[in-house]
C-alpha cells in the first residue's frame, strides 16, 4: 500500500502519468483507476 | 470545410474518464450528453485496449481467486464495448508515419518525468497526443480532451494551440 500511495502522490502533483503509475506498480490501467477511485482520489 | 453547426466537434477521451465514468453507472448517460452537444467522442485503439482488451485479460485471470471482482470488471467491459459497437466512442487509428515526430517527443518528455527510458512507456500517452493533433490538422479546429490524469494534461501543455481541456474532476 504504501508503493501505492507515492505513486498516487507523484500522480496528484502531475508527477507521473496513470500509465506510467500502473506500470510502475505492475498493474492494469484500469486497476490502477479503480483503485485511485476506491481510495477517494475522485472525489469533489 | 462544412458550415460549424453541421461539423461536430471532436472530444478524445482518456481511459480515465471511461473507466471512472462507467464506476459511476453514469457512462452511457456522459457519451449521450456528449452526443447532443454535437461532439464525437473519440479514442485512439491503444486506449481501446486498456479500457477493452487489458481488463478482460486481467478479470478472466482473476476469475478464480476473486469471482465476484472479475465479474464486475467483465460486465464493465462489456458496457464500455457496447458503447463502442452503438458508435457512442469512435475508435480512431493514429498514422504513425505522420505523426512519429509527436509521438518521439512525448515519449521523450514522458521518460523524463520518471527516469523511464522512452521503450518502458506505454503507447496509451503517446497515442492519444497524436489523435489529437492528428484530428487538428483534420479540422482545423481545437479538440477537446477530457482526462482525469494531470501528468498527460502537462504532456499535452506544448501543444495548447490545437487543445482544449476539460477538467471535469480534480484529484
Amino acid at each position: 500500500m504504501t508503493r501505492f500511495n507515492e505513486v498516487a502522490a507523484k500522480v496528484k502533483a502531475g508527477r507521473m502519468t496513470f500509465r506510467q503509475a500502473a506500470a510502475t506498480l505492475g498493474i492494469t490501467y484500469y486497476e490502477f483507476v479503480s483503485l485511485l477511485d476506491e481510495a477517494g482520489a475522485f472525489d469533489a | 470545410m462544412k458550415p460549424a453547426h453541421l461539423m461536430p466537434n471532436y472530444h478524445v477521451v482518456d481511459s480515465s474518464i471511461v473507466i471512472f465514468f462507467d464506476r459511476k453507472g453514469k457512462l452511457e448517460d456522459f457519451l449521450r450528453q456528449k452526443k447532443k452537444e454535437n461532439y464525437n467522442v473519440i479514442i485512439p485503439k491503444a486506449i481501446a485496449k486498456e479500457v477493452v482488451d487489458e481488463p478482460k485479460w486481467f478479470a478472466e485471470k482473476m476469475r478464480e481467486t476473486g469471482p465476484e471482482s472479475a465479474n464486475k470488471i467483465l460486465d464493465s467491459v462489456e458496457r464500455i464495448n457496447s458503447a463502442i459497437q452503438q458508435g457512442l466512442i469512435q475508435v480512431e487509428t493514429v498514422n504513425y508515419r505522420k505523426y512519429s515526430k509527436v509521438i518521439d517527443n512525448v515519449r521523450k518528455h514522458l521518460s523524463k518525468l520518471e527516469a523511464k527510458p522512452e521503450y518502458a512507456l506505454k503507447k496509451g500517452d503517446p497515442e492519444l497526443i497524436a489523435l489529437v493533433i492528428q484530428l487538428y490538422d483534420k479540422a482545423k479546429e481545437k479538440v477537446f480532451v477530457a482526462t482525469l490524469d494531470k501528468g498527460l494534461l502537462k504532456a499535452l501543455k506544448p501543444f495548447s494551440d490545437k487543445v482544449e481541456y476539460e477538467a471535469l474532476k480534480k484529484l
